[in-house]
């Protein structure tokens, strides 16, 4: 992004701080993720079933022109008439030309998102054409002239009074700001347009190529009514939605309701092929209009194919902090959220994309999409096109060389320690190279881990196993105590331990879109890994980020069987802590208190802090996850950066996790990671812990 | 997908009563007339259409209310449809796995009867409950062998959070969802 575009953005971020959150935002995506929550809960195993849905659209997007043609083959069998659209305008001209065809100025709209893609009521309108959405939502943006804020709840910003005011205006009398009455009016009014209109359009959440059939969900029933009443029917459909069989269908609709509300199925599933007739209306006509608009591209491309397994449920979005704290007016074009933002960059064009600069990495919203899609490296890849067009923002800069200061400042410690807490050095860092002047940062330990090594290792003659331990940058330079004292206890264990010469993981680089650089930190530290991994070393990781990296990251980055040995290899230190205590080599002394458990994201892809949980509790003490399943908004050393797009929004995104600590009775907060650590103390003012501080162990076996 | 553990018309019941539908048990076709026409009363219904269900029990069940009610048999127009208080349906099929019954139509006339009228009331065997979702696939494909055709799986009755995320029902379909059970 050129850097006009990012100082609009930070405008808009800014600004959005400013406004507080977005009404009702929040707790639409809370709800959103505590019913689906609930929904996973019913099934007896969701993630096989969550596998299955992504091979459905895997095998569909790879056979996608054979599929496409099977539909079109059996759509047209069936009466329809289908068109191909190549793009937005094409399609915008093909649905004008059937409604003007059809001598209808009327067309009554069942939502439709590929419908907002290609921005088809603003062309209709232009042309004379009455438009009318009727789904709620969607209806009170339209008179509104707004554009949705969520994908399942688009009015969710607005209240029965605005609500009231909308209709009231429409209606040319006064309305109460009551539900029941909006809904009596709404009802009434759209259910004479539903009978008059000439045009139904809606979109499709699948169509099957076995039946040339499409499947429409919808909740209200309003999709139901504009499917069958207007004499003309337009179903306007990505080429993308096309699977093979009635049972891929199911499953996909099964998945979506799942992901989207926490419903078991949408209310209405319809599956439906031809026209059907109706006494009174003759000559009916179906047309299906199959968009491109560089779906075929995307098709092609390695990275953002998965874009096309997108089954819009809006599950990425709930989970968002970012998005929750500026809404999907900044954190969005027409596409918001995070799966928006690859959609943005390949439909609507890279400078649309902006937004992915708001993108923090947690990477939760790979972890609660339904089709297992790799948003957060298809983000990473947003931004590093973005890069390679227009340079890499200033601030993030700084932030991606984080490797070669800690060491320096190591070094230096504890003068730099002093230094970085001088208020007119610190001043003049953020000038500088963007760090924020009042980040908490950590304070650098002289004598880092590697160059305490020798005093450490002790090989313990026929070990019970072997590990290269991971330290990454945090119990390199600033905790290499607890890496120091997690070594001493395995060895006394009768663990071989050995710190292999590993760089830190390179995950910022991904978060700010280095991709290119973060393959090199990847390569080193598979090459160096992969001997151990071969000689029968556990790689054991503290940093929950770096057992991310190296389980799920590298074997991204690099598609090489080197990566997927390290990363199959690779456990994280907490869990060898409870093997070793399952097997009696070890056990726990007893301890007290009670602890808030912070789960940092990209642990949720791990063991989601059961280690942590279950051996505070062996111990003694009580310890419950505290959180709402978001990011705590720190993200790595993005909450260092200086401006709206960094600290600011950082610090705003946290806001709901530190009062939802600060209410409880404990202790203190236990977490894994260190950079949440950081987040966390500052944000409550409370005792952060890292468990390994907290637990003690005895060597037993 | 999800398994039905236990018993599938349980489930079925279960499910479809927590999505806001309703469910009243019958244990003939006599006695599910008379608990059909006795929820139209209860209701304060006058008219009502009635869809095909492919079988004796639409022809008999418009007969059996005409003299109460104004009804409305099988092939009614939208207008006529649109003017019902109700509308009773034959569902070929229900799921276990999501509480959602299965209606197999090939007239919009028939698709209209429980998309209109604010009550919708469905008459089901409990033989015809699936366990499992997937088991309505071979159902569809029948269907599919029409020309024309639309299934469509309801789950409860009309439903929308889209003001202020407050649940509210029967916004442009029906309000009530009963479905009279056949056991």
């Amino acid at each position: 992004m050129r850097s006009v575009d990012y100082e609009e953005l930070e405008r808009a971020v800014s600004a959005a701080i400013g406004r507080g959150r977005v009404r009702g935002l929040y707790e639409a995506m809370v709800r959103g993720l505590k019913g689906r929550e609930r929904a996973v809960a019913e099934f007896d195993d969701y993630s096989s079933f969550r596998r299955r849905v992504r091979e459905i659209k895997e095998r569909s997007v790879e056979e996608l022109e054979g599929l496409v043609r099977e539909f079109v083959r059996n759509a047209e069998a069936r009466g329809a008439k289908v068109h191909h659209a190549a793009d937005a305008e094409e399609a915008c001209n093909i649905i004008l030309r059937i409604i003007e065809e059809s001598g209808g100025r009327t067309v009554v709209k069942s939502k439709s998102l590929t419908s907002e893609e290609i921005e088809l009521n603003e062309y209709l309108e232009r042309f004379g054409i009455e438009v009318l959405e009727t789904d709620l939502g969607e209806r009170i943006i339209q008179l509104a002239r707004e554009r949705p804020s969520h994908l399942v709840f688009p009015a969710i910003h607005k209240t029965v009074e605005d609500v009231a005011e909308l209709f009231s205006a429409e209606a040319g009398r006064r309305l109460e700001p009551e539900i029941g009455a909006l809904l009596n009016y709404i009802r009434a009014r759209l259910r004479r347009k539903f009978l008059e209109a000439d045009v139904g359009l809606n979109g499709a959440n699948v169509a099957i190529a076995e039946l040339g059939a499409v499947v429409l969900e919808t909740n209200e029933g309003n999709g139901r009514l504009v499917a069958s009443l207007p004499r003309v029917q337009i179903v306007l459909v990505g080429i993308e939605k096309v699977v093979g069989t009635v049972e891929e269908a199911l499953m996909l609709a099964r998945s979506h309701a799942v992901a989207a509300t926490g419903q078991r199925l949408t209310v209405y599933v319809s599956v439906m092929g031809g026209r059907m007739p109706l006494q009174g209306s003759e000559g009916r006509e179906l047309h299906i209009v199959l968009l491109d608009n560089g779906r075929r591209r995307m098709r092609d491309d390695p990275v953002f194919r998965e874009a096309l397994y997108c089954i819009r449920c809006g599950a990425c979005m709930n989970v968002c902090a970012p998005y929750s704290v500026v809404g999907g007016h900044v954190f969005g074009h027409i596409y918001p959220g995070p799966i928006g933002i690859p959609w943005t960059a390949n439909v609507h064009g890279l400078e649309k994309a902006s937004f992915a600069h708001l993108c923090i990495s947690c990477g939760l919203c790979r972890e609660v999409c339904p089709v297992e899609i790799n948003i957060p490296m298809m983000i990473a890849r947003v931004k590093e096109i973005d890069a390679e067009a227009h340079g890499f923002p200033r601030v993030n800069k700084f932030m991606m060389a984080y490797e070669r200061f800690g060491a320096l400042a190591s070094r230096l410690a504890p003068i730099s320690n002093r230094a970085l807490r001088s208020r007119g050095l610190r001043w003049l860092m953020e000038k500088l190279v963007g760090l924020d002047r009042n980040a908490e940062l950590p304070a650098f330990d002289r004598k880092s881990l590697r160059a305490r090594l020798r005093s450490v290792i002790r090989r313990p003659e026929n070990p019970l196993m072997r590990v290269a331990l991971f330290p990454d940058f945090f119990y390199e330079y600033v905790r290499p105590d607890i890496a120091e004292g997690l070594i001493a206890l395995l060895q006394k264990a009768g663990v071989e331990v050995e710190v292999p010469p590993v760089k830190t993981s390179g995950y910022p680089l991904v978060a700010y879109g280095d991709l290119k650089g973060a393959r090199r930190y990847a390569e080193h530290n598979v090459r160096v890994l992969r001997e151990y991994a071969s000689k029968g070393y556990l790689v054991v990781s503290l940093e929950p980020t770096a057992t991310y990296a190296l389980r799920f990251v590298y074997p991204y980055l690099l598609r090489d069987e080197g990566s997927r040995e390290v990363s199959e290899r690779t456990v994280e230190a907490l869990a060898l802590l409870q093997d070793l205590l399952r097997s009696g080599r070890i056990s726990l002394e007893p301890i007290s208190g009670r602890y808030g458990v912070h789960v940092p994201c990209h642990q949720r892809a791990l063991s989601g802090a059961v280690h942590v949980t279950r051996l505070l509790r062996d111990a003694g003490a009580e310890a419950e996850v505290i959180g709402d399943g978001m990011c705590c908004g720190m993200a790595g050393t993005f909450g260092m950066k200086a401006g709206p797009i960094g600290r600011q929004l950082s610090v705003a995104m946290g806001e709901r996790l530190f009062s939802m600590f600060g209410s409880r009775e404990i202790d203190a907060i236990v977490t894994e990671s260190s950079v949440c650590a950081i987040h966390l103390k500052a944000g409550t003012g409370m005792r952060v812990m890292h468990p390994l501080e907290l637990l003690r162990f005895e060597v037993t076996g | 997908m999800t398994p039905a553990t236990s018993d599938p018309i349980r489930t079925f019941v279960e499910r479809f009563t927590d999505q806001n539908g309703e469910v009243l048990f019958a244990r003939s076709w006599r006695e599910a007339t008379a608990v059909i026409a006795e929820e139209l009363r209860r209701r304060g219904v006058r008219r009502v259409a009635v869809a095909s269900s492919g079988d004796e029990r639409s022809g008999g069940l418009a007969r059996e209310l005409s003299g109460e009610f104004t009804v409305f048999p099988p092939g009614a127009s939208a207008a006529e449809i649109e003017s019902c208080d109700a509308g009773i349906t034959f569902p070929a099929a229900a799921v276990a796995e999501t509480g959602s019954v299965v209606e197999v139509c090939y007239t919009e006339s028939d698709r209209l009867v429980s998309a209109l009228p604010p009550i919708h009331i469905a008459h089901l065997k409990a033989g015809a409950v699936l366990r499992d979702l997937l088991q309505a696939a071979r159902l569809i494909r029948d269907a599919a062998r029409n020309r024309a055709f639309a299934v469509t799986l309801i789950s409860g009755p009309s439903r929308t959070g889209d003001i202020e995320l407050r649940l509210s029902l029967g916004v442009h379909g029906p309000h009530s969802t009963v479905v009279v059970l056949e056991v």
